[in-house]
Order: structure tokens, then sequence, then C-alpha cells
């Protein structure tokens, strides 16, 4: 390779970022501004349905705007029932399960990791398995089990039977095979034991990647519907999101209208989340060695 | 050999597992479906579907009336939404744990019937007279009683009375016709917008069929017969009102349970037949003016189902007389008066029905046109209830509609012929 | 061998661990054991204590005529006899599942990774992600009420592709033909969203120097993708593929919020198969059984899936 080209190929490449704006980006640009448009339209029609009133969501044909526009509904939601209880139940039993899952697997990834013992890959094996179970079948066993614990109609029942599932721990375990070696073993000269390197060394690089499966977990938990419509009697008082909405189907009619708005509603708490952890996210999984560095 | 080892483990293991579920909830002063305390007093778990905060509200007034008769008996309400509540029950019962009350639909009865109590040695004959008999009757199952009535539902025609009168077709009175019905469907068709829509749901559907040609899916003695001639000669007339006449239309996929009463309020189609139970909720939701009738005529006349919902006790409640107790007040005259007051049921007790048609007058203002189209809805409901007979299901009601709603599409969409869809439909649920 | 190969899939990766060093008996060594339990133990505890005994009774179940109430007696293997001799049903449903799956992880996996690539030249992609990532969270009944509203007749398919193309749509959800092919576009829909933050930051983390190195070597468009970004990315394809495969044989909400399985079995998944034998059925000895099965037909794929990522996963460069 000839130093001829190599220079040519830093001017073309400098060229191109000095041209922001040749013919061929703008046609992208518009082109994707428009894909975008339309993947989002669905939710754009959610979003417009819930500004109509009631029984118009169906009406045929279709349309985007209702006989009015009702921004009142979003106000209704909280008259119909007391869905901010859902919103705070939901969260703390999101945020609880997110701390808990992330403690858990955190320290469970990095002895699956980095440290060496008997037994380490049949166990792990093991732990993978249980992505592979689906929760439709566990449901009554686990029932059974949160009755003899006494935990039946309770927040320590929405956060901890599934919180050991291996999704966390095998994201952190590929993240932690990637840091190098080198740093664990200058802790460990340093005279580090196994829980300090973990604490001020694994973790402060492992960030981004506990952003990941905080944000994943964080989502599983905020739409879970079976097991809460299981363990709660009291929806009411100790209801999620996903149980709330389900709240506006009734025996006799379902109020659409309130559906979508409540939806809406649902969506800002992850929505934040998602934005405020979009740039940990993305460093994040780059971070686990997925992207073939 | 190896078989009966592996047996004898798997029992060893089953049995301790069942040993361990089976002791759930059983620690001091707690006995199943309640608990007492230290002073004689006992609450007992009553589980009831509430959708909105003001359901909910109306149902912790019938939990403080019980308290406010007996002192000594509280209840905890527990709650669920309506769609997951028999979902809920049943896993429940799979661990063993049942609340000492519970709701009950009496479509769902046959499926729940081995968990729950019979009623006839807790309640005495006092405590079910001033019921409507049809709602009585229709919580019974194999000659006992398993709840008391909350309300009672016929199955009557809700039309669109703005389309009516556009398309200039007589309005539906009493004693119209299965023919009429037909021709109605076909003159208010057009323009987008179809006569009649069809449904899977088992009261909607049957019903028609019903007063079709008096097609039953249910034996005499609770066995599916959904292939039964009549039926298939039923189903071949009420799919052909899509596929034949054209005047009807059809669900859009196997999860659209409601699709009917949808489109219905909705203004896509002028004619749905549903419960009596949407009164309220159909006259106020629609952009038109809604008219009810009652179903039309077939060679016997008008018939329809009744169905209704009542409160009774798990076999497992520790509280048997405390539970009879509270049934007596949450069916009784002040608690059916609260409910009809306000608008939540078509109550089973006669003398609260003057309250709820109270409730749907003042709901709908007192111009004489609402006026009239709530008379003429209680008219038709009287006459439904009057001419009705409660709807006995299977003991796998669930499946067999499950199964109507993934095959009878099939026949509605004229993809299959009627008699292919319930023959399939026969064949899985029996099997 | 075998259990290594399927869970070291970074054993050759740069930063593998450097050759064992003796460090003689007890030790050091020891003293890592008992770190590793230590470090194990929240998780494993909680594995055992919410894990281990509700698998241990659906194996237990499986084995069982087990009524949601009523009686239970021993049955041996005939629960998983019935599935695949006697039940049409449960085939049915294998077969719908591998089709849903066909259709739905390679749609999924080119799509998300095409999309990636678009939005990698634009300032503005961390906005992209986040907007192709809202389905995703949309409560799932909204998602679904709106594409019935989009599918059913005279609803905005239809309704477009009439007064735009004169043609006729097809009855996607009450139609046998179409109805998992509408259940799958809507799916891919929803689930885009993980995959192509994945895929993304993947190609953030392209090294630059290797791509300028590849451009000079006159490596332009297709060629460049097909030779050196794909296999530079092929461990995110790879995660990508196992995680999408894992998730879509166990498709059941989307099925059944939209078609419920319907027309006749056409759309009728494994885990709807496993969730109507238990609660609607009310047998979950069956329902286990089933279960069983589908984890059984996991595990296989999963298996193959690691043994062959040999041949085509580069973890080096």
């Amino acid at each position: 390779m000839s130093t001829d080209s190599r220079t040519l190929a830093r001017a073309n490449s400098a060229r191109q970022q000095g041209s922001w704006w040749t013919p061929r980006r703008v046609v992208s640009h518009v082109l994707l501004v428009l894909v975008t448009f339309l993947f989002l339209t669905p939710v754009l029609y959610a979003l417009a349905t819930a500004l109509k009133p009631a029984g118009e969501t169906f009406a045929s044909p279709p349309s985007l705007v209702g006989s009015s526009v009702r921004w009142q509904n979003f106000a209704d939601v909280f008259d119909y029932l007391p869905f901010q209880r859902f919103v705070v139940n939901g969260l703390l039993v999101a945020v609880v399960g997110t701390l808990v899952v992330l403690a858990a697997s955190s320290l469970g990834a990095y002895a699956f990791a980095r440290l060496r013992w008997r037994g380490r890959e049949s166990l792990f094996l093991l732990f993978l398995g249980t992505l592979m179970v689906p929760q439709e079948v566990l449901v009554v066993p686990m029932f059974i089990l949160m009755q003899e614990f006494g935990w039946v109609n309770s927040y320590q029942a929405l956060v901890f039977p599934w919180a050991f599932t291996a999704f966390g721990t095998f994201l952190l375990r590929q993240f932690f095979r990637q840091i190098p070696y080198e740093l664990q073993e200058a802790a460990t000269l340093d005279g580090c034991s196994p829980l300090r390197t973990f604490r001020s060394v694994m973790l402060p690089i492992a960030k981004p990647a506990l952003g990941v499966v905080a944000v994943f977990t964080f989502i599983s938990y905020w739409n879970s519907f079976l097991w809460p419509l299981i363990i709660v009697n009291d929806v009411h008082d100790l209801g999620t999101v996903p149980l709330g909405l389900s709240l506006f189907f009734g025996q006799n009619s379902n109020q659409w209208h309130l559906v979508m708005a409540a939806s809406v509603i649902s969506l800002v708490p992850t929505l934040l989340l998602l934005i405020a952890l979009q740039k940990h996210l993305v460093k994040g999984i780059a971070a686990t060695g997925l992207a073939g560095r | 050999m190896r078989l009966r080892a592996a047996q004898r483990v798997s029992i060893g293991t089953a049995a301790a597992l069942v040993a361990l579920a089976g002791c759930g909830g059983s620690s001091s002063g707690e006995g199943a479906g309640g608990s007492k305390s230290s002073d004689g007093s006992v609450t007992l778990t009553w589980q009831m579907w509430a959708s909105g905060a003001d359901e909910e509200k109306q149902l912790k007034q019938l939990a403080a009336l019980v308290h406010k008769k007996h002192p000594n008996i509280r209840i905890d309400l527990n709650t669920a939404p309506f769609k997951d509540y028999f979902t809920k029950l049943q896993t429940q019962a799979a661990g063993g744990e049942q609340p000492c009350l519970v709701s009950m639909q009496s479509l769902r009865l046959p499926g729940f019937a081995e968990l729950m109590e019979p009623l006839d040695a807790h309640v005495k004959k006092a405590g079910t007279e001033g019921f409507e008999p049809a709602a009585t009757e229709a919580l019974q199952y194999e000659g006992k009683t398993y709840a008391l009535p909350m309300d009672l539902a016929a199955m009557v025609v809700y039309y669109n009375k703005d389309a009516f009168a556009k398309a200039g077709v007589p309005e539906p009175k009493a004693g119209w016709k299965v023919a009429d019905f037909e021709k109605a469907a076909k003159s208010l068709t057009g323009q987008g917008k179809k006569g009649f829509g069809l449904s899977f749901s088992d009261l909607h559907s049957l019903t028609m069929a019903l007063t079709y040609n008096g097609a039953r899916p249910v034996t005499k003695d609770g066995k599916p017969q959904l292939d039964d001639p009549r039926m298939v000669e039923a189903y071949d007339w009420y799919a052909g009102l899509a596929t034949k006449a054209k005047s009807a239309s059809v669900p859009a996929s196997s999860s659209d349970g409601g699709w009917a009463e949808t489109q219905f309020v909705n203004g896509n189609t002028a004619m749905a037949v549903d419960g009596t139970w949407n009164l309220g909720s159909h006259i106020g939701e629609a952009k038109f003016k809604v008219g009810v009738a009652p179903i039309p005529a077939g060679p016997d006349g008008s018939k329809t189902y009744v169905a209704n919902s009542g409160f009774g006790m798990s076999k497992s409640c520790a509280y048997k007389d405390e539970a009879a107790k509270a049934l007596a007040v949450l069916t009784g005259p002040e608690a059916q008066q609260s409910l009809a007051e306000q608008g939540r049921v078509f109550p089973a007790r006669t003398d609260a029905q003057p309250a709820y048609e109270k409730f749907l007058t003042e709901q709908n203002g007192s111009d004489p046109e609402s006026a009239e189209t709530v008379e003429l809805g209680m008219k038709a409901v009287m006459d439904g209830l009057a001419g009705g007979e409660p709807f006995v299901g299977t003991e796998n009601w669930d499946q067999v509609n499950t199964l109507f709603s993934q095959y009878l599409l099939e026949a509605y969409t004229g993809s299959k012929s009627a008699k292919e869809s319930l023959t399939t439909i026969q064949q899985k649920s029996a099997g | 061998m075998a259990v290594s190969e399927l869970t070291e899939p970074n054993r050759t990766a740069k930063s593998a661990p450097p050759v064992k060093q003796r460090t003689g008996g007890r030790g050091p060594r020891g003293r890592e054991r008992w770190y590793a339990y230590g470090f194990l133990s929240p998780g494993l505890i909680g594995l055992t204590v919410f894990t281990l005994f509700p698998v241990g009774m659906a194996v237990v179940m499986s084995l069982h005529e087990w009524p949601i109430f009523g009686e239970r007696s021993f049955l041996g293997i005939d629960n998983f006899r019935h599935l695949l001799a006697e039940d049409p049903t449960f085939l049915v449903s294998v077969r719908n599942t591998f089709v849903f799956t066909a259709l739905f992880l390679p749609l999924n996996v080119v799509l998300s990774l095409a999309l990636a690539f678009w939005i990698a030249n634009c300032r503005a992609r961390q906005v992209f992600r986040v907007l192709f990532f809202i389905p995703t969270i949309t409560p799932m009944v909204v998602s679904a009420v709106i594409w019935k509203l989009l599918y059913q007749p005279d609803g905005v398919f239809d309704h477009y592709l009439g007064s735009w193309f004169g043609v006729d749509a097809p009855n996607f959800l009450a139609d046998p033909d179409t109805a998992m092919f509408a259940v799958v576009a809507m799916s891919v829909w929803q689930g885009i969203g993980y995959n192509l933050i994945v895929f993304s930051a993947a190609i953030d983390a392209l090294p630059t120097s290797v791509l300028e190195a590849a451009e000079i070597d006159g490596a332009r468009g297709l060629v460049k993708f097909l030779r050196v970004q794909l296999p530079l990315m092929s461990p995110a394809v790879f995660f990508v593929t196992t995680m999408t495969m894992i998730t879509s044989m166990q498709v059941f909400t989307q099925t059944y919020i939209l078609t419920k399985g319907g027309p006749g079995d056409s759309t009728v998944t494994m885990v709807q198969n496993v969730y109507e034998n238990g609660f609607i059925s009310r047998d979950l000895g069956v329902a286990a059984a089933g279960a069983w099965l589908l984890f059984a037909v996991i595990l296989l794929i999963t298996a193959v899936q690691f043994v062959g990522q040999k041949r085509w996963v580069h973890y080096e460069h």
C-alpha cells in the first residue's frame, strides 16, 4: 500500500466529512425520516385515538381525528381509576427489581467470567436453561411457593420470583470477559481481594453494561402481566400498570379511549429512562464485546 | 421395573411437594378463605371483579353493609379485572387457596361447581325469595343452588334509530319475526355500513340459533352436541347473513370477541344482539339514538337465553355459617337497591327493578324520546326475562368458547361450511 | 467439551485468560473458589429458592394427570405421548411456531441490521434509536388494537390499497393464508427496536482503521459490507440470532392478542398450546409436558447454533 493511496484515502474521507449535504445524503435522510414516520404511524394513531371521545375508536372508515379533540381523556383516566397508584406501584416494583437483578447478576457474572472453580461451565448452562422454560407453566408452582412464604399479595412477591433468570448474568458475563486481564492482575498484585477488585475495578468499567441490563430488566418488570394478575389480590391497592390497563375493560363495556390515554401515560416513565440511559445503552452493548472489536 | 422405581421416586417427590403445597394459609387464627381474631370476630375474603374506581366503591359499600348487620363479620374485598377474574380464580384454586366468598357467572358455573359449596343446606328458603325466578334458576347446577343472584340479563336487539329513519325502515318492535330481521339487515346495508354484526360469543350467537330453530349446543345431561343437525342448520343461516345475504359484518379476527357490540356502538352496523347489561353503556356511549327490541321471533316465538352472576361460597371455606350470613346481606334487598340505584346491575330482586329504571331515565335525560327508549328497553328486558331460559354450558365451556372463536370465524368468512366448523368444534371439545 | 463449547463463545477472544498459573494445591486458588461461591451465592440462592422448586414441580406435573383442581394421579410419560401421538393441535402448534420463527427471525435480523446501517450515517442516530424503540415499550393491548384497525376489512390498509391501487386487500387476520404473515409483520414492527440498538452499537464500535484500510484496498458498498463489516460484527449477529430465536420460539402474546390462534388453528403456537392446556382445559400435566418439549426444542437449536458459530463467527480480527 503506497503512501499516496493512504493520503488519497484520508483526503477522500475528509471530503466526505466536509460535504455533509451531498444529494445522496439528502435523499437518504429524507427517505429515513419518511420511513420513521411510517413506522411510527401506529403509535401516532394510538395517540390520536387517545384524544377521541368514547365510542369512536372503531369508527369506519378510519379517521385520525374524532368528532372532537378531548385532552380531557387524560384527566378522565385518573377519575376513572387511581391510575397514579398503579404507576407508583409499577415504578417501585420495577426499580427495586432492577436493583436486585443488577446486584445478583453482576456478582454472579463476575464469578462465572473471572474466577476459576470447578463446575463453572455446567452451572452456567443451568442458568441459561432458565431462559427457555415458558413462564406460563411455572406460574402455578410459583404461586404455591409464595403461599408457603406467606407472600401472596405482597410487593416482595412482585419483585423476587423472576429476578434470578439468566439474561443479566449472561450479558454481564460476556462483558467481564472482555476486560483485559492485566487490569485485574494489577489490582490483585496491589493486594486487592476479589471483592475489592470487583467493586473498584470491574463495576466502574461495567457501568454501561449495567445500564443495558437495567433498561431491559426495567421494561420486563414494567410490562409484566400474568404474574401480577395471579399474585396480587387487591388490584386497586397493589396493581401495576398492565393490571391497571386491564381495569378499563369492564364486564359490560370497554373504555377504549381511556385505555389509549392511559397507555400514552404509561409510556412516559420508560421513555424517560430510555432517553436518560441512551448514551450508556449504546456504549454498553458495544462494550459487551458483541461488536467484534 | 425401572419404570416402577421412577414412579416411586416421582410419587414421593409429588407427595412432598403436595404436602408442602397443602399447608398454605393454615397458620394460627387463619382458616381457609378468611381469619378469626381473638375476640371471635371473623374476616371473610370476598373475591369479585371490578373495573373502575366507582365499581370498587359500590362493592365496598356492600361489604360495609355486611359488617353493619353482623358486627362480628368483616369482609376483606379482593377485586380483579373482569376479563382475567376466572384465570386468577382457578390459579388460586390450583394452589389450594380460595376466598370464602366467590363471585360466579352462571355461564361459568358448571366449570367451577366442584369448588363451590351447595347453598341449599346453608340458606333457608326465605333467603331465596324475592328474586326473579330465572335469576335463582340460572345459578343452579345439577339441581343444586351454588350462588345467590346479583343481577339478571337477557339478550335483546339494539338498533340504531337514526339509521332506521334514514333508510326508511320501520323500527323493530315486539312480535317482529326472523324474516323481518333479515329484511331490515338487508335494507340497512350499504355505503360501507352493514345491517348486522356477527359474533362468536356464546350468548350472542347461540341466542339467535335458539330463536331461529330451537338449536341447543348442550344436551339435557350436559354433553356437548355442537354438530347437532339443528345447530348446523342455525349456523348455516347465521353465517349466511354475511356470506350469502352480505348484510352482516364479520369479526376481523378470532380475538375480536366483542366485535358485534363494538361495531354497533361505533355506528358501523345498524343492529346488534347484546345483553341487557349494556343498556346503560350503549345508550350513553353511542353518538346516535339507540333503540331496544326483543330477539326476533322464530317458529316458536322470540327466544333468548338469560344469564347472570351471583355470590356463593367455596367448599374449603372455614367459616360457612358466617359466609351464609354475609351472602344473605350481599344479595339482600338493601344491597340490591343500592346497586340498582347506581346503575351497576339490572337487579335480580324484583323490588329493586324500579330503581334501575329510574337510574336509566335520569342518565338519559328526561325528554320524551329518551324516556320512551328507556321504557321500551325495560319492556324488552322484561319480555326477554319472562320467556328466557337459563343457559347451561358444559364443564369445559371455556374451551368450547375458545374453539368457537377459532373455528366459527372460518364459517363466517365462508372458507369452511358451518357443518365443517361445528364438527371440528365438537370433536375437539368432546375429545 | 460440548459444555464448554456451549458456554464459552469467547474462548478465543483476545482477552481470554492467560495460561493457567500453577498455584499449587490450595493457597490462592482455593481461596478463589470460596470467593466464587460467595459471589455466586445471591444469584444461586435466588435461583434455588425461586426457580428450582417451580421447575422441579413442573417436571413432576408433566408425569402426572394434574387437573387444576381435583384428583391427581401418576401417568409416567403418557402426557408426552398424548401430545406427540394423539393431539393433532400440538403438532400443528409446533409447525406454526417453526413457521413464525422461520419468518420472524430472518426478517427481524435483516431489517434491524439494514436499519442500523442506514441510521449510522446520521448525526441524530440516537434520536432514531429511541423512536424505533417506542413500539417495544408500547403496551401490547394498544399495539394489538391499532394493528387490528390497520388490518381489518375497510381498515387502513384495505382503504388505501383500494383507493390508491384499486386492489382489494385480503382479510388479513381472518384468512388462514395470511393470518400468520400478518402476525409476523406486527411482531417485527414491535420487536425491531431491541435488535436495532444492539446492531447500532456494534456499528459504532467497528474499528475505523480496519475500515479505512479496506477502502484503500478498493472495498466499497456491498463488498465492503459482506467482506469487512459483517464479519467484524458477527459476534453481535450471533448474539442477536440466538436471543431472538429463543424468544420467538416462545411467541404467544402477539398471536394470542391478534388472532387468538385463529382462524381455525392457523396461528396456534406452542406456548399458546401450553397456556390453553393449563388454564383453559385445566390440565397442568399436559401443559407442563408441552413446556418441556418446547424446552427441548429450544435447547437443541441453541446447541446447534453454538456449535455452528465456529464456522462463521469471528471473535478476532
